[in-house]
């Protein structure tokens, strides 16, 4: 087993959590924790995959998945910012009702609580070295710039940042804080929605109950050991889905119980915290903001 | 207006208002998505509401941890840490108690469980305890090792219970304990006296944070880390001693239902219980006393929920949605108020006052 060898499945276990983590480093430069990519990824696969098997196209099973992440997004930006509850809650909150609804729906939707049928997959390509992938391969490199381009070489990013640090001096330069925050979830919202029909549209070809399995806390703690940063979360997806990749190989090799095996992404992720773990996060981290007068 | 609402006193009567409202908005909501799929939402709720009080003993007994799990997330939070690892807490102290339990130690009924939740709590403090420490010494974001500990814990378990500790061929559970080791029920009731033990520590911990000095140390920590640095306050060891108590806590929530209802350890029996901690606890405000109401209703719904997939056909799942939306309401308090001035500025008419500059 060579490292070379796991190259097409880290790819493939990378992407989705890997448009999850950009959307998440939006949001975070914004300020605002956004713990519910569980949740966000869960309904856009669901979407992805409903729709698709409604039309057979797996393209239409995409875009209701973006249109899914969008309407997500302005859900809990209205429970965060309008209503201003806790981030931490509320994405838990939105993790809990759609880990709910997509399993109650999968009866109605495909007749069966376990699985969907099979459904059209996105057009695949191949590569060399990389193997088979999917062709959110190349909307995924598109994202990485897009996200860097847009937070650090325009003002929208500029402000989007300053929002994240510093919302009260931000606010008085005329900065509409929440209306900035309102559009970072929008971007991830976009990106929850690929990554959500990447895992089943581009990987698996069906929807199965709960089929993210952590795959959102994952992501999550990418962009933490990242250090909220959208070129080094590449990295650290990689890293995460090519220990996810090694765990499975090594299944079929070594004799270590398979349990063992599977905390390795986990374990690895401690560990690198503890050598990484101080970086910086935007100062208003999770911190809603409210005028002094009000 | 809206400036006045949020600055009323947020009396006993008017948390209650905001649960009942909390509660009512999201079974509204529910019935809605019931009806567009084509079930009675009546017939539905129902069932729920008929198992959560019809046997209300299983809700009490199940609301046993469920507190105890509340409070492993309270306890750090006034220091200002996350500790999102009640998950793997309570499995792990639910397997030491049942490994302690079912070895012959030779002690006494009584003895022998409370050196079972002893045990329990050392694990769990431990298993909290670190994440803790690598905060205050490398930074590592607690949230983040927590949540991972969870899965590495919940795999180790898993192995534990199939190879060491395996109890039958036919499942995965561990031995019974030993009669010694039981806590016993209320009669032919389902709960334990567990229950008590959980009350208890929900009223101690209230007074700890309310009238000792090393309490209101604690919460200076968690509200001014830099004027409690000032006042010469040690911030990093409290930050370390509450996370060690708030898994301590999340454990002896597993320890008791191991030992006061199932008897043994069965996998993946506590899924969930973890994470409906933080629930209970930010529904509570965090507040000690309050968490004995919101873990009754967190109960009392996944009691309700166990009956609906055998009674209705509807799965079990519906009510981990409806739990989201109560936990969603119950933490934006502005949420009415919010609502009602979007409505407002939309038909200006209706309220002339506000000013219909719109």
């Amino acid at each position: 087993m060579s490292v070379l060898s796991m190259l097409p499945s880290t790819v493939r276990l990378t992407l989705p959590m890997l448009f999850g983590a950009l959307g998440i480093v939006v949001c975070a430069q914004s300020g605002i924790i956004f713990m519910a990519m569980e949740g966000g990824l869960l309904g856009a696969g669901f979407a992805a995959a409903y729709v698709c098997f409604l039309t057979g196209s797996a393209v239409l099973g995409e875009a209701a998945a973006i249109v899914f992440g969008l309407l997500y997004a302005m859900l809990l930006s209205f429970f965060i910012n309008q209503c201003r509850g806790n981030h931490v809650v509320c994405s838990i909150g939105f993790n809990f009702i759609m880990l709910g609804a997509t399993t109650v729906l999968m009866q109605p939707a495909f007749g069966n609580t376990g699985f969907s049928p099979n459904v059209q997959k996105l057009p695949l390509v191949q590569l060399p070295v990389l193997g088979e992938q999917s062709i959110n391969l190349f909307v995924m490199a598109g994202a990485v710039f897009a996200v860097w381009f847009l937070l650090y070489r325009t003002n929208w990013g500029l402000r989007v940042r300053s929002v994240g640090e510093n919302p009260a001096a931000a606010d008085s330069l005329g900065i509409a804080v929440n209306r900035y925050r309102f559009q970072a979830m929008l971007v991830c919202g976009v990106l929850a929605g690929i990554g959500g029909s990447e895992l089943a549209l581009g990987q698996m070809g069906f929807f199965a109950r709960n089929m993210t399995a952590n795959m959102g806390f994952l992501s999550y703690s990418a962009v933490v050991f990242a250090g909220y940063k959208p070129l080094a979360v590449v990295l650290t997806t990689l890293f995460l889905g090519f220990f996810d990749a090694f765990q499975m190989n090594a299944q079929l090799l070594v004799d270590i119980p398979s349990e063992f095996l599977l905390t390795l992404p986990y374990a690895v992720t401690v560990i690198a915290l503890v050598f990484f773990g101080s970086r910086k996060a935007p100062a208003m981290f999770g911190k809603n903001y409210t005028r002094e007068e009000e | 207006m809206k400036s006045k609402l949020s600055r009323m006193q947020s009396g006993t009567l008017r948390e209650l208002g905001r649960v009942a409202f909390a509660m009512l908005f999201a079974f509204a909501a529910g019935a809605v998505f019931l009806m567009a799929i084509g079930s009675n939402p009546l017939t539905i709720y129902g069932a729920i509401f008929a198992k959560a009080f019809g046997s209300f003993d299983s809700t009490l007994r199940r609301a046993t941890p469920l507190m105890l799990s509340g409070l492993a997330i309270a306890i750090p939070l006034q220091t200002g840490m996350f500790n999102m690892g009640g998950e793997g807490q309570i499995i792990a102290g639910a397997l030491t108690a049942a490994v302690v339990g079912a070895s012959d130690l030779g002690l006494p009924a009584g003895l022998h469980a409370a050196a079972a939740i002893a045990a329990a709590m050392a694990v769990g403090a431990v298993l909290s305890g670190l994440p803790g420490l690598l905060k205050i010494t490398r930074g590592a974001n607690e949230v983040v090792t927590t949540l991972m500990l969870n899965s590495i814990v919940s795999y180790i378990v898993t192995w534990l219970v199939l190879n060491p500790f395996k109890g039958t061929d036919y499942s995965p559970q561990s031995k019974k304990i030993l009669p010694a080791a039981e806590i016993p029920t209320f009669g032919k009731l389902d709960f334990s006296w567990g229950l008590l033990i959980a009350l208890a520590l929900c009223v101690l911990t209230h007074l700890f944070f309310r009238s000792t000095a090393k309490g209101l140390e604690m919460r200076a920590a968690g509200a001014g880390p830099a004027a409690a640095r000032y006042l010469g306050i040690n911030n990093k060891l409290l930050c370390l001693l509450a996370m060690a108590l708030g898994g301590a806590v999340a454990s002896m929530g597993g320890a008791l239902e191991v030992l006061g209802g199932q008897h043994a350890y069965f996998d993946e029996f506590f899924t969930n219980y973890g994470f409906d901690g933080i629930a209970i606890a930010y529904m509570a405000g965090s507040h000690p006393l309050g968490i004995i109401v919101t873990a009754l209703i967190i109960s009392m719904i996944r009691v309700g929920a166990l009956a609906i997939s055998r009674t209705t056909g509807m799965s079990p799942y519906f009510v981990t949605m409806l739990q989201g939306l109560i936990i969603i309401l119950l933490v934006t308090p502005r949420f009415a108020g919010t609502v009602l001035s979007l409505v407002r500025r939309r038909f200006p008419a209706r309220k002339k006052e506000e000013g219909g500059a719109a």
